[in-house]
């Protein structure tokens, strides 16, 4: 047998050809049925191609060895088995058996069946090299949608499904994965109790897809939850989580806009780094977006965010996104926005009817190109008869103005039962208060879903939880504060700190 | 000494102006304090504003219904929002201390917490020597526990003094007052430069 050179060239073209075919698809059952019909006729005149099932639901592949016939006649399995034992082809008669091998591991079966002539060497040549592109074809077909399906996996496992309630707003949310598995990854969003029924909401973006962008979505939301937990201001928590995201490696950007809403004060602190603004939808219905300072993406470093502040009214909605819900390709992006602001605007419905119907509106084209998370919240505040809060200059008389102030409050809030405990509990954060604050120090109770009793000082220092000895005289106020309220906490602010705790209760019986 | 006090709180009223009104709009408490009075007055009574401010709400109120009000307040500029605000009531410059005459009614919403805590009793005996016999008071105050304490209001600094609602009641009794009503509010201003307080309302009759 000779082979001229424009024998070769040809056979080294049509090669060429069939592997672009096969090895483009990134989809096993269509790189198998591009094997076939590339064999067919020049190599055989049926191939039937058997895989393993695995490759097709994105499991891993190590558990079974089930098989699929993709194409083709049927050949029996148990052959298709057989050839799979193989290390090289098996040549029989008219048939052309070849394990369909990659990286060190068989992924199926190609048979050929051909009755005119028996295969020669260059033609068990040519199908080697085909079935193997097939073969690398699939596997990295099914890498690719077992990372996909991982990252789905992880991104939703690391969002919440369901929110914490809280007292004076509510919260609706949805998260939809981008149409195209590959592409999900990286919106996150979040609602973050505080202290003073203050609620933060979060809404982020890491840049890029997959199960990397997945990933690091996951440490920035534990991160900003940490951080919020600390209860800096917005600006703060930004700054914090951009240092932190330097120290992930490089290049990880992303966008976040942090909200703080207060629904005593009636107002909401931004801060951003980079998101799209919010969406205030006034009561009456008309929507616009707030002017929050864009600021740099988490990640970029060195530029400072700066907070602002808008005060809210009751029945104000505020909707916090990411850009899959308004980015379309090929439109700007400020034209989905005002979009977003018309369709809010343009009726009032009940928080969740209104959250579907942005979902059903907004056109992303059929094809969601990329995630999509959206927040809303009805900002429905702390009426102000559930919200007590006074000054008090610190003085030895202090505690006992304490306990007055409690009993006499508790008693027309309906709530005499629990003032016994409500007033020994804050006596004790009141005496620690006046011992060391120079300014008035504030104490404030708040009936909502518990009883809150707040009492903030000057003084920077936060209380120690420790176990006291018998001996002691101090340390047994906490311990205290600690076993008999259902949370308590302590948080700095900026002119000092402020100490807590809450209560469950119930309201008196007739 | 005392009156460079005066000159400073006067000073950060005039600054504070008609912003007062718009961080604590909703003056519910004042309102029903003007209603008690209104069910009670003689039509054509007089009554003192003491700390009249922008003239509004009470001002406006008691003199819509026909009575001859005359209002005093330490700020020149509240003054001459007050004239402004309220043409057919009498406003001028002073305070607690220059409460004389014989009244039929006498109101002070929130200004006893301008003086220090020692002054009270005189500035309520005050009150009550221009009240006629059977004459009534309406006070509004801030329930804290301050002495003559430097507060951030507004944006300006200024000192005030506020009791408990049991130690106010006490110092009004003790002036010769009888307190008719006593009304517990917690009010929240529109501003996020002043914090949600509780409101004191005494209604009282000089017997």
């Amino acid at each position: 047998m000779t082979v001229t050179a424009e024998g070769l060239r040809e056979r080294l073209a049509y090669l060429g050809e069939a592997a672009t075919r096969i090895g483009t698809r990134l989809d096993p059952g269509a790189s198998a049925r591009a094997l076939a019909s590339a064999m067919v006729p020049r190599l055989a005149d049926t191939v039937t191609v058997y895989l393993l099932e695995g490759l097709f639901t994105g499991q891993r592949l190590d558990g079974s060895d089930e098989l699929r016939l993709v194409t083709g006649p049927r050949q029996p399995e148990d052959l298709a088995r057989e050839v799979m034992r193989l290390d090289a082809p098996l040549q029989d008669g008219t048939l052309l058996a070849l394990p369909m091998k990659v990286r060190g591991r068989t992924l199926g079966a190609a048979l050929l069946e051909r009755e005119r002539r028996p295969h020669d060497g260059i033609d068990v040549m040519m199908a080697e090299q085909l079935a193997g592109q097939a073969a690398l074809a699939a596997d990295n077909a099914h890498r690719y949608r077992v990372e996909a399906t991982t990252a789905d996996t992880l991104q939703r496992s690391m969002l919440p499904t369901s929110l914490p309630r809280f007292a004076g707003i509510e919260l609706t949310h949805r998260y939809l994965p981008a149409s195209d598995h590959a592409r999900v990854g990286g919106d996150w969003f979040d609602a973050i109790a505080l202290p003073g029924s203050r609620v933060a909401l979060v809404v982020g973006d890491v840049m890029g897809h997959g199960m990397r962008s997945a990933a690091i979505m996951g440490q920035l939301r534990t991160s900003v939850q940490t951080l919020a937990a600390l209860d800096l201001p917005p600006d703060q928590v930004l700054r914090q989580l951009d240092g932190l995201a330097q120290g992930l490696g490089e290049n990880h950007l992303a966008t976040c806009l942090y909200a703080v809403y207060d629904p005593v004060a009636r107002r909401v602190t931004f801060a951003n780094a980079g998101h799209l603004p919010p969406v205030l939808v006034h009561r009456a219905g008309h929507a616009e977006l707030l002017p929050v300072p864009e600021g740099v993406p988490i990640g970029v470093g060195g530029v400072a965010f700066e907070p602002i502040e808008f005060p809210v009214r009751d029945g104000d909605r505020l909707v916090l996104c990411t850009d899959g819900l308004v980015e379309v390709r090929g439109r700007d992006l400020m034209d989905g926005l005002s979009e977003l602001c018309s369709v809010l605007g343009a009726r009032r419905l009940p928080l969740e009817a209104q959250c579907e119907e942005v979902l059903r509106v907004l056109p992303r084209g059929g094809q969601q190109d990329d995630d999509v998370a959206l927040l809303m919240a009805d900002l429905q505040g702390i009426p102000a008869a559930r919200v007590a809060r006074w000054m008090l200059q610190p003085r030895r008389t202090t505690p006992g103005k304490v306990r007055r102030l409690i009993r006499a409050t508790l008693a027309s809030w309906g709530l005499s039962e629990h003032s016994e405990l409500a007033e020994l509990l804050a006596t004790e954060l009141v005496t620690n208060a006046v011992r060391y604050a120079t300014r008035p120090i504030e104490l404030r109770l708040l009936h909502t879903e518990g009883l809150l009793v707040e009492v903030s000082d000057d003084e920077h220092a936060l209380p120690v939880l420790r176990d006291a000895d018998a001996d002691d005289e101090d340390g047994r106020g906490m311990q205290l504060v600690s076993r008999l309220a259902c949370h308590w906490g302590a948080t700095r602010t900026s002119t000092g700190k402020v100490v807590w705790f809450r209560l469950t209760v119930q309201p008196d019986g007739p | 000494m005392h009156a460079a006090r005066e000159d400073r709180q006067a000073a950060a009223f005039d600054h504070i102006g008609a912003r007062y009104d718009e961080a604590f709009p909703h003056k519910d408490g004042q309102i029903s304090a003007g209603e008690w009075l209104l069910g009670r007055l003689s039509p054509g009574s007089a009554v003192l504003d003491l700390g009249c401010g922008t003239g509004l709400p009470t001002a406006a109120q008691l003199a819509g219904a026909g009575h001859l009000v005359t209002g005093l307040d330490l700020s020149a500029e509240m003054v001459r929002l007050a004239r402004s605000n309220v043409p057919e009531a009498s406003f001028r410059q002073g305070d607690l201390r220059d409460a004389e005459g014989e009244y039929d009614a006498v109101v002070a919403f929130f200004v006893l917490l301008m003086l220090p805590l020692r002054e009270f009793p005189d500035a309520l005996a005050r009150v009550h020597r221009a009240l006629r016999p059977g004459g009534l008071f309406c006070l509004s105050m801030v329930e804290a526990d301050l002495d003559d304490v430097p507060i951030a209001f507004l944006g300006q600094e200024v000192r005030v003094s506020c009791l408990l609602r049991d130690e106010l009641r006490a110092v009004v009794e003790e002036a010769g007052f009888a307190v008719e009503e006593e009304h517990v509010l917690s009010y929240a201003p529109s501003t996020t430069q002043a914090v949600p307080e509780v409101q004191l309302f005494l209604n009282c009759r000089r017997p």
